[in-house]
């Protein structure tokens, strides 16, 4: 495999170069060379190659370690961020049935084979030195699996093989002759948006520099953060690089190396990108498109000032291993018509972990190929993504499956139907999950207590706003309106909201 | 103003309907980013104040009483 052929020559020539730097802690490519071999080592003792391993933590050093060790050793990883609410992370153990969890982060109340922090880092820092063997995966191996939503109330495996990373990563490369020496990393692992930083940064030697949840969250030690970084390249939500653009601090002269950025998660908004360019003059901007399903991303444009006055910014043009197909009723249309996107080709990941209904996995002019549910069109050989033809939803860059969130207040006692819709703002993006939730006529719970257990199975940014209701309104064949519920959601209808429940 | 930043929070937050003046906002998730960068544009359209992130310690951002405190120090500054 190129990438980790890249990674094993560069962890052992870089040295005391620093590889991986999060808060005050940095690693440098020699310890990160000794720490990989002896938890390698220790993985092919103890554990069947080819089986999954799931990896629980945030954005410790130790998570670097983990995933390496994983890579070199031949087993799938799963990485599950520590925000995760217990039950998720158990319907992800049922799903992908790993061998082993390392718990970078502790987890109480689980049953299960583990590894703690401290017997990590004891596998890691002691005994002799182990050399970290050459890498032996094969293309069709399994590299990574990821969750994501699934519309069936219970969260998806995506498995991305060897030959899609290496393709993706090799294209990262194309895309920057002249690798940056630093990269900033934004997104938790268990968004894969986290893969085109982590990855291409150990590929070309560079340094991977995370900014973790709790940094996210305080301004100033963001900003002082971001300058000591000495950044090159950013790669981020475009959310995120709004929430950047409200200091102005976040400027050129603040951050004079910072010279790219690669967007990818959700679309880029106009606004943000003539921001950008203001404040960083000559950035290069990189406006990606892809799904997990097709790791991370397969298209990509860059938007100068001219691009940037569009109304609706291009997501690009395919990597070259890729085909972008239009289809409309599984027909492929003309240039310029809108229909779903199909990605064909190398980058379309080996399938979901169990089987899906959707049957979204195909192939097509004999390539691997993926029906994405996202509705674009082609111009001159040009992508322009504009919005789903399903239920699912973008926010923050975070991607939600209504139904997911539908299917897991319904198995809360006391809730007997609920229906979930989105809060939008005057461009049509999503700002927040509004459900309306029948209560169970006896004992019908406070929205308060639906709050508290839904804590336990979804993540915070799937935890929509309750709004209890004795009926739904219906449509004229009786089915539920899911179309006014909207409209009442975004406040531009009065539908009698029954109050009697509200406690 | 306590109330009209009451009133606005509990619009814009995350699950923030039901918040009162001194409940915790940060760890909560209620402020979060998105709610974050709409507060601070509602607070240049009605207060004319430009809040720059970097200058406000996060303890004045955690509950509804500490950022109308914030803002009040804020006009009493532009005016004087």
């Amino acid at each position: 495999m190129m990438l980790l052929e890249r990674i094993w020559e560069n962890l052992r020539k870089k040295g005391e170069a620093c590889a991986y730097c999060c808060e005050q802690e940095r690693i440098s490519y020699r310890q990160l060379c000794q720490w990989t071999g002896r938890l390698c080592a220790y993985f092919k003792r103890h554990y069947h190659r080819g089986n999954p391993i799931l990896v629980y933590g945030h954005k410790q050093p130790l998570m670097a370690v983990a995933f390496l060790s994983c890579a070199f050793g031949g087993f799938p990883f799963i990485p599950v961020d520590s925000s995760t609410p217990f039950e998720r992370l158990k319907a992800i153990m049922a799903s992908a049935r790993p061998q082993t969890i390392l718990a970078v982060d502790s987890i109480s109340g689980l049953a299960f084979s583990k590894l703690s922090k401290e017997k990590l880092e004891e596998i890691c820092e002691k005994g002799a030195e182990i050399e970290l063997p050459y890498p032996d995966r094969t293309p069709d191996e399994i590299f990574y699996i990821l969750y994501t939503s699934g519309s069936t109330g219970f969260p998806k495996g995506v498995m991305v093989t060897c030959e899609n990373l290496d393709s993706f990563v090799g294209w990262m490369a194309e895309l920057f002759p002249k690798p940056p020496a630093v990269i900033l990393n934004q997104a938790a692992f268990s968004f894969d948006l986290s893969v085109a930083d982590f990855w291409p940064a150990l590929a070309w030697g560079s340094e991977e520099y995370v900014i973790c949840r709790q940094m996210q969250k305080e301004y100033p030690l963001l900003f002082s953060t971001l300058e000591r970084s000495s950044m090159e390249l950013m790669v981020a939500t475009p959310s995120f690089a709004s929430l950047l653009l409200m200091d102005q601090s976040f400027c050129k002269d603040r951050l004079p190396s910072f010279n790219a950025v690669f967007f990818c998660g959700e679309p880029l908004p106009p606004g943000t990108a003539q921001k950008l360019l203001e404040r960083f003059p000559g950035i290069r901007i990189l406006n990606a498109y892809g799904p997990t399903e097709c790791t991370v991303a397969v298209t990509v444009a860059e938007i100068g000032p001219k691009e940037a006055k569009l109304p609706l910014l291009p997501v690009g043009k395919p990597k070259a291993d890729v085909k972008i197909r239009i289809e409309k009723n599984k027909v492929p249309v003309e240039d310029g018509e809108p229909g779903e996107i199909v990605i064909l080709g190398d980058s379309v990941a080996a399938g979901y972990v169990l089987e899906d209904p959707s049957h979204a996995f195909g192939r097509l002019e004999g390539k691997r190929s993926y029906h994405t549910g996202d509705i674009g069109w082609m111009q001159n050989g040009v992508l322009y993504c504009a919005g789903r033809c399903d239920q699912q939803v973008k926010i923050q860059g975070y991607r939600i499956e209504l139904q997911d969130v539908e299917k897991n207040l319904c198995a809360l006692p006391g809730v007997d139907q609920a229906v979930v819709v989105c809060r939008e703002a005057a461009d049509g993006r999503a700002l927040r999950l509004i459900a309306f939730v029948i209560p169970k006529q006896e004992d019908p719970p406070t929205r308060a207590e639906i709050q508290a257990l839904l804590a336990h199975r979804l993540p915070d940014y799937m935890r929509p706003s309750i709004q209890l209701i004795k009926n739904f309104p219906l449509t004229e064949n009786g089915k539920c309106d899911r179309k006014r519920l909207k409209e009442i959601a975004n406040g531009r209808s009065d539908f009698e909201i029954d109050s009697g429940y509200r406690k | 103003m306590e109330d009209q930043i009451l009133k606005l929070i509990q619009d814009i937050g995350n699950n923030g309907e039901n918040i009162g003046p001194e409940q915790e906002l940060l760890e909560s998730g209620i402020l979060d980013s998105l709610a974050f960068i709409t507060l601070l544009e509602e607070i240049a359209v009605r207060w004319r104040i430009e809040i720059q992130p970097t200058q406000v310690p996060p303890e004045e951002w955690k509950t509804v009483r500490s950022i109308t405190r914030m803002l009040e120090k804020k006009m009493v500054e532009k005016i004087s």
